[in-house]
């Protein structure tokens, strides 16, 4: 049960970062961003999403003859063995689609988040004074400085109040 | 009625007596017309949606575009799910005639009346429509309405069931739009919330 959930999530994993990477190259948000060019952003992303889609329709087979859709409940019965007869596909139901997907789609946004802030920790040049005065807020201010560092901005705006 | 479900099952005929003809069409219908597919490109490209924006307005419009759609989508499954449980129980054409349909897809065991995916497909185009407009929603029909066609084709719904998966996809979105108008301003708080966060 578990294989054919992995193989979605992954499929779903895989699209997302690369949705991420693209989105964060065409709004300008460097600290969204794995590279310092946008246009590598671009590559990357079609890469990841294409490659999402091929290993899900190369390795998940979503098109057996004889279907069974999955529930939770029989992952957590099942874990990783199959009990159905052979020829029998897994699929997933419209409510274990949408959860999954929307774990898959979190996990890539920690991943992108984790990486980029990682790989950018250096973005901003600015002290940390003039960020308190001048950086926006939301995701626009995520063009200056990295998640990491507007999270910290967060807490340092917090205890500063204090 | 019964005039109504023979001209229905006509039609279905008509267009599955398509398929297993041309193979390049029986496997662009299987992509468009199985359960992952289009539904995770609309997905993806509401993610884009949320972040993928150059000015502010920009932003505005689009991660309200995707409150909506994701109201919209959820409407439409609770009153699909609704319709499947007390609705009436009309068997998959693949149950009805399994000597007679071209079925492409693995068979289903729950109703064939209302069809889900039309459903799920046209309230995100339509939900896209009306907050967003422009090329966007114009691709986001033509999906849709490929879906609705691929479903006939693969042999999983007959006409009927999609015109009423359209109609409660469309009534959906409708629905998702007055009712984010109607209690605002807690859509515009939960965008303020998470750009607190750095999340919108």
């Amino acid at each position: 049960m578990l294989t054919f959930v992995g193989v979605y999530f992954l499929f779903i994993y895989l699209a997302s970062l690369g949705v991420l990477q693209i989105a964060a190259s065409y709004a300008n948000l460097n600290g969204l961003s794995f590279f310092r060019r946008p246009n590598w952003g671009y590559i990357f992303g079609a890469l990841s999403i294409v490659g999402g889609f091929c290993w899900f329709y190369i390795v998940g087979n979503p098109h057996p003859d004889v279907g069974y859709a999955i529930t939770v409940s029989d992952i957590f019965r099942y874990g990783w063995s199959n009990p159905m007869p052979p020829g029998t596909g897994l699929i997933l139901g419209a409510g274990e689609s949408v959860l999954f997907f929307l774990l898959a789609v979190g996990c890539a946004f920690l991943t992108t988040i984790a990486f980029s802030s990682i790989v950018k920790f250096r973005l901003s040049p600015r002290t940390t004074e003039e960020k308190k005065v001048e950086a926006p807020e939301g995701l626009e201010a995520l063009r200056e400085m990295t998640f990491f560092q507007a999270i910290t901005r967060i807490l340092r705006n917090g205890k500063g109040k204090e | 009625m019964d005039a109504i479900i023979s001209a229905d099952e006509t039609l279905f005929f008509w267009i599955n007596g398509i398929a297993g003809k041309v193979p390049i069409l029986d496997w662009l219908m299987k992509l468009l017309g199985d359960d992952y597919f289009v539904f995770a490109i609309m997905a993806l490209v509401l993610l884009f949606l949320w972040f993928g924006f150059r000015s502010a307005a920009q932003r505005e419009i689009n991660q309200r575009a995707v409150l909506c759609v994701a109201a919209a989508v959820g409407l439409a499954a609770i009153v699909i799910h609704l319709l499947m449980v007390y609705g009436p129980d009309r068997l998959r054409p693949s149950d009805a005639y399994p000597d007679l349909v071209n079925l492409l897809t693995y068979a289903r065991s729950d109703p064939s009346f209302p069809s889900e995916s039309a459903a799920v497909s046209f309230a995100f185009a339509t939900g896209i429509l009306l907050t967003k407009r422009g090329i966007l929603a114009a691709a986001m029909f033509l999906m849709a309405v490929l879906v609705c066609f691929a479903r006939l084709y693969i042999g999983v719904h007959y006409p009927l069931d999609i015109v009423a998966g359209v109609a409660i996809g469309i009534l959906a979105s409708l629905a998702a739009f007055g009712i984010l108008r109607l209690i605002e301003p807690l859509p515009t708080r939960f965008i303020g919330f998470m750009r607190k966060l750095y999340l919108a």
